[in-house]
């Protein structure tokens, strides 16, 4: 950590894996003694959609996907000046599984803020991953089409 | 003469069909039945025709799928269908992260 004081911004983490990422302690990692504010999200997975009860999840990633989710974070922490890191799980998970964490550290609380949203979105709208969901009635299906 | 044969070497293998890989991913595999394969197509096909291709060769529930997707030919994010594409071509649904 010591080679990043002085740095204004960086991607401290950036994975994509099928492995549990309850434990990554992403707020540590990002996390100066210059920042006033960490804010930190997860997003686990809920046991309805739509009012329809949910049994689990499966994500599925493409290939790249982590090069993807890399370029998010380094666009995120580039424009909006903090320190970003983000784990997405991806195979099988069931009710309240962490299936995306994510991080981010500034010296004050509304630039955290504004940029966990934002790259919170910017992991949806770009990074190829896709989700089916087992609903509780025996159907399964894929979110989003 | 050199030319000219090297001009006949061109007009012949202009007419031999080429191989694209196509791979499907996620709700597109699933209606496709199949993750990759290869299709035969004419030299210079665009995106458009070798998409319609894979729909005849799987029925019109990819048809469905294809128009929510976006597509990579070798990697590289192509929006227009109608520009030429050979190589390798990612059929990506819309993406449900997070």
């Amino acid at each position: 950590m010591s080679d990043l004081i002085g740095t204004e911004m960086a991607t401290l983490l950036s994975v994509v894996t099928h492995d549990p990422i309850e434990d990554l302690s992403l707020e540590l990692l990002v996390c100066r003694k210059d920042d006033g504010a960490v804010v930190s999200f997860q997003g686990r997975v809920r046991d309805h959609d739509l009012g329809q009860p949910v049994d689990g999840l499966e994500y599925q990633a493409h290939p790249r996907a982590e090069e993807y989710l890399a370029e998010c974070c380094d666009r995120i922490s580039r424009d909006m000046k903090v320190r970003v890191a983000a784990a997405h799980r991806v195979g099988p998970l069931t009710i309240g599984d962490l299936a995306l964490s994510v991080a981010v550290a500034a010296a004050h609380r509304r630039a955290a803020f504004l940029a966990c949203e934002a790259l919170v979105q910017s992991i949806k709208d770009t990074v190829p991953i896709w989700k089916r969901q087992h609903l509780s009635s025996g159907l399964s299906e894929w979110v989003g089409l | 003469m050199f030319l000219r044969i090297a001009a006949w070497v061109q007009s012949v293998a202009e007419t031999i069909e080429k191989r694209v890989l196509v791979r499907y991913f996620a709700a597109a595999a699933e209606a496709a039945g199949c993750q990759e394969e290869w299709l035969s197509v004419r030299p210079g096909a665009n995106l458009e025709q070798i998409l319609a291709g894979a729909v005849h060769l799987h029925g019109s529930s990819l048809n469905t799928v294809l128009a929510r997707c976006s597509f990579l030919v070798n990697g590289i994010t192509r929006r227009d269908l109608a520009l030429p594409a050979s190589g390798e071509i990612d059929v990506l649904p819309p993406f449900a992260g997070g």
